[in-house]
């Protein structure tokens, strides 16, 4: 994808530095943002973009992993750790039962179910008393510590850490890319016939997939939760949040490792700059750049951004054998 | 008490079935699921809002304009929005007529910002009451709407000539193209055919429903389970499914506690899909 | 010679049409057993119950004596039956070599050896060449090509052809022949669907008619080439057919 290996690692060295350049807590804050926004996204590439399986509404697994924590710990003073767990296995059992269910029949079943699924999860949190309803949790402070999945003042280790996950992701897809599994999911994406007649248990490997975006995006909405120690369901649970990983990764490069990340980083810091610079009068205009952004991108670039990289390097090759 | 909720029922069954029938008519003829029906539902209600809020007419009135104003929406999306993606692979679509929706939707929250509004000048009001059913004549008169715009809509496809040829290229789009059926003015047109149908339910909402940026994914859903009941391509099952739709959301929403009605609504769409996908009555 | 495939009485309805009935065959290791018939005879569903596509209504499917009758065409496939389709489903978006990789996947995990594999059965098909090009880019009779070796490339025992040679020029047709007649050297049972008579005829061993879902005839090819009602069936009741 990049010119070479080198590539990817410097852009590792310029993502470990940057925090340490842009100090004020809004552009951390921004650039935090930005990396979990591209850990969900490459969760949603897994089964979006590789297995070719529209899910809308991989929010509900964020909410899911952010409410395990909060509830958790408010209400049985479980650590966020185990927090994190509990919001895997219950992301994951959602997933299996959706998945289950749709994967039999059509992908447009499937879409809607996961379309409703977000919406639903919204509707029951924001009426569910016991989980605070509309009124959310507020996680308690303790002294910053690993153990507490807590950090105050420069706030740093969030970064570093969301940047770790996100470097596990870019390799697990990596990984499935190179191996059986990525051959299986991008066969499927494109003909169900043909990879049954091949041997793909089809069922079976779009589950996989499935389960595996649902723990993945899961372990983001625990992070949040921790780094943000506020949630409730508006928050953790809004189709947009769904929309943007779908989109992140389009717009980026669907089907590639580094299209989320591409992505995020155009689209979510574009996207805060344009909240930030509209103040309360840009309401809504963000999600409007968003959506004219996605339709344009669908129809004029459908393999986004990265396509888009790979062709003007080419061109500029092309220019340089011509002089040469 | 019963004969009540099953009133309700029936007449918001009778909105959920003429929306529903709107997304078949894309959905059957060129093949595409509008994830931007219920924001198109949202839009209609607005502007039926506008006509009464702003330009102080009645509903007798704002119907005609927001069948011109959705057309005309209706037309310029498959213009830019359909026409590119009908013949691509289903995330496109997917991506196109959700990324419209979610236009619409920020649209809607810049112009008119987040606040539930309601009509208050409306042309219906009061209750009717026959034997000892009170109902509100707002949703009296949707109900009737619904059942008069989904009548229409079946004369239509069963017995012109137009209509039959919406149902061929339902049915198979070669053997249409093949038979000289032109394909182009017959999907624009099932495009405009299904955003009369969301201006008559948004209309006729308008009168009585909350109206909100996000009212539309809610309607989507119930309009798609509507259609998953009654089985794909068949409009009578479209009107029977929402039918039951709104029978289930008066029961439930009574029963149990009101927010769970839509978890009820979601169960049994999933029951649906994993045991009787082809619903109903359909293919 | 050991019968591999053995189909018992299969039939199979859509609502009230019969699209096979009680249809009745076999196919041995190393036989070529060309199907042919008229369009809308019912070759096509037959191999969908073969392979699993379809689940029959009645009847049974023997692969090495064991009924598979409706299990999932991912299953049939392990237990050794692969095809090809009427229309070509290749992943444009993968290279040729990716392609018929997927295919090889099925007897091991590995990349490297299911990279081999496909590299062998490139070379066995004559499209090696090929390997690293986008099957979007390609001519159909390549991508039948591809798809023919990515069925090979599984090493099944049961390979079922539907109308391979459909569109190709005749020295396309000649080169595929000589393919699938090596193929059969090796051992494997071959189905083959097929339109084109100058080329199945001389090549399969048996051929069975099959005439709106029903078993019209079955035997040698010069035998079948000679049989009245397959002559009516596809040429109409009064042609006069010196053959």
């Amino acid at each position: 994808m990049l010119r070479s290996r080198g590539g990817y690692w410097l852009l590792l060295l310029v993502a470990l530095v940057l925090p340490l350049v842009l100090t004020p807590s809004f552009f951390r804050h921004i650039m935090t943002m930005t990396l979990m926004y591209a850990c969900m996204a490459q969760a949603w590439n897994i089964v979006g973009g590789y297995a070719g399986q529209i899910a809308l509404g991989n929010v509900v697994f964020f909410g899911l992993g952010a409410y395990s924590a909060a509830l958790g710990f408010v209400k049985f003073g479980l650590s966020p750790w185990l927090g994190l767990l509990i919001g895997i296995v219950v992301s994951a059992t959602v997933a299996a039962v959706i998945g289950w269910a749709s994967f039999k029949t059509s992908g447009i079943y499937f879409a809607i179910a996961t379309l409703g699924i977000g919406e639903l999860a919204r509707t029951l949190f924001v009426s569910w008393r016991w989980a605070e309803g509309s009124v959310g949790i507020e996680m308690p402070i303790l002294p910053s510590s690993l153990l507490n999945f807590q950090f105050h003042g420069a706030r740093l280790p969030y970064y570093y850490m969301i940047l770790g996950l996100l470097v596990l992701y870019f390799w697990i897809v990596t990984r499935i890319g190179n191996s059986r599994f990525g051959y299986y999911l991008r066969t499927i994406s494109v003909s169900e016939i043909a990879a049954e007649a091949v041997g793909i248990d089809v069922l079976h490997y779009k589950m996989v997939a499935f389960v595996l975006a649902a723990v993945m995006t899961s372990v983001c909405g625990t992070f949040y939760n921790q780094y943000l120690l506020y949630i409730d369901p508006w928050s953790v649970f809004p189709s947009t949040i769904s929309m943007m990983m779908l989109f992140i990764t389009v717009f980026g490069g669907v089907g590639t490792a580094i299209g989320p990340v591409i992505g995020a980083a155009i689209l979510i810091p574009l996207g805060e700059l344009t909240r930030g610079a509209l103040g309360g009068q840009g309401k809504g205009i963000d999600y409007l750049i968003n959506s004219v952004l996605m339709v344009a991108i669908t129809i004029l670039e459908p393999r986004g951004v990265l396509q888009l990289l790979r062709w003007l390097s080419g061109r500029k090759e092309r220019k340089h054998d011509q002089s040469a | 008490m019963l004969a009540q909720l099953l009133a309700n029922g029936i007449l918001m069954g009778s909105v959920f079935a003429l929306i529903a029938s709107g997304l078949a008519f894309i959905y059957g003829p060129l093949n595409l699921v509008n994830f931007a029906h219920g924001d198109l539902v949202m839009t209609s209600m607005y502007v039926a809002f506008l006509c009464a809020d702003r330009l102080h007419v009645r509903i007798w009135l704002a119907l005609p304009i927001t069948f011109v104003i959705m057309g005309i929406i209706g037309l310029l999306d498959y213009r830019f929005l359909v026409r590119p993606v009908l013949h691509a692979p289903r995330l496109a679509q997917a991506l196109t007529t959700h990324g419209f929706g979610v236009g619409l939707q920020a649209l809607a929250l810049f112009f008119m910002g987040p606040d539930f509004r309601t009509i208050s000048n409306v042309t219906f009001s009061g209750t009717l009451s026959v034997a000892s059913l009170n109902v509100g004549v707002a949703r009296f008169m949707a109900g009737v709407a619904g059942v008069v715009a989904f009548a229409l809509l079946y004369v239509f496809l069963q017995y012109s000539k137009t209509g039959k040829a919406v149902q061929a290229i339902a049915m198979n789009r070669e053997a249409a193209a093949l038979i000289g059926i032109d394909l182009e003015r017959m999907y624009a047109l099932s495009l405009v055919i299904s955003m009369l149908c969301v201006g008559v339910a948004g209309v006729f909402l308008s009168q009585f429903y909350y109206i909100f940026p996000v009212v539309g994914p809610p309607l989507l859903s119930m309009a798609w389970v509507a259609m998953v009941i009654g089985g794909f391509g068949s409009m009578p099952g479209a009107f029977i499914g929402g039918i039951i739709v709104g029978l289930t959301q008066a029961i439930s929403g009574y029963v149990m506690n009101p927010a769970l009605k839509d978890a009820i609504m979601y169960i049994i769409f999933v029951g649906l899909m994993a045991f009787k996908p082809r619903g109903l009555f359909g293919w | 010679m050991t019968k591999v495939l053995e189909v018992l009485g299969l039939t199979k309805r859509f609502g009230g049409l019969i699209a096979n009935h009680n249809i009745t065959l076999d196919c041995a290791e190393g036989e070529v057993l060309g199907i042919i018939g008229p369009n809308g005879a019912g070759k096509t569903t037959l191999l969908n119950c073969i392979n699993g596509q379809l689940r029959p209504d009645s009847g049974q499917v023997l692969l090495a004596g064991h009924n598979i009758a409706g299990s999932l065409p991912h299953v049939a496939c392990k237990l050794g039956i692969s095809r090809t389709f009427q229309i070509v489903q290749v992943v444009d978006s993968m290279t040729v070599l990716a392609n018929v990789m997927v295919g090889a996947f099925v007897r091991s995990t590995k990349v490297s050896h299911a990279q081999a594999e496909a590299e062998e059965a490139l070379d066995f098909v004559g499209i090696q060449a090929l390997a690293e090009a986008p099957v979007s880019s390609l001519t159909l009779a390549q991508k039948r090509k591809v798809e023919f070796a990515r069925a090979l490339a599984a090493h099944p025992k049961v390979l079922l052809l539907d109308e391979l040679l459909a569109g190709l020029t005749s020295t396309e047709i000649k080169e595929m022949t000589a393919r699938i007649d090596q193929v059969r050297k090796r051992g494997v049972a071959i189905l083959w669907i097929e339109h084109v008579m100058e080329a199945i005829m001389p090549v399969a061993d048996r051929i069975f008619v099959l005439c709106f879902g029903e078993k019209l005839a079955e035997g040698k090819p010069a035998e079948v080439a000679h049989d009245k009602r397959c002559i009516e069936a596809y040429l109409g009741e009064d042609t006069d057919v010196e053959s």
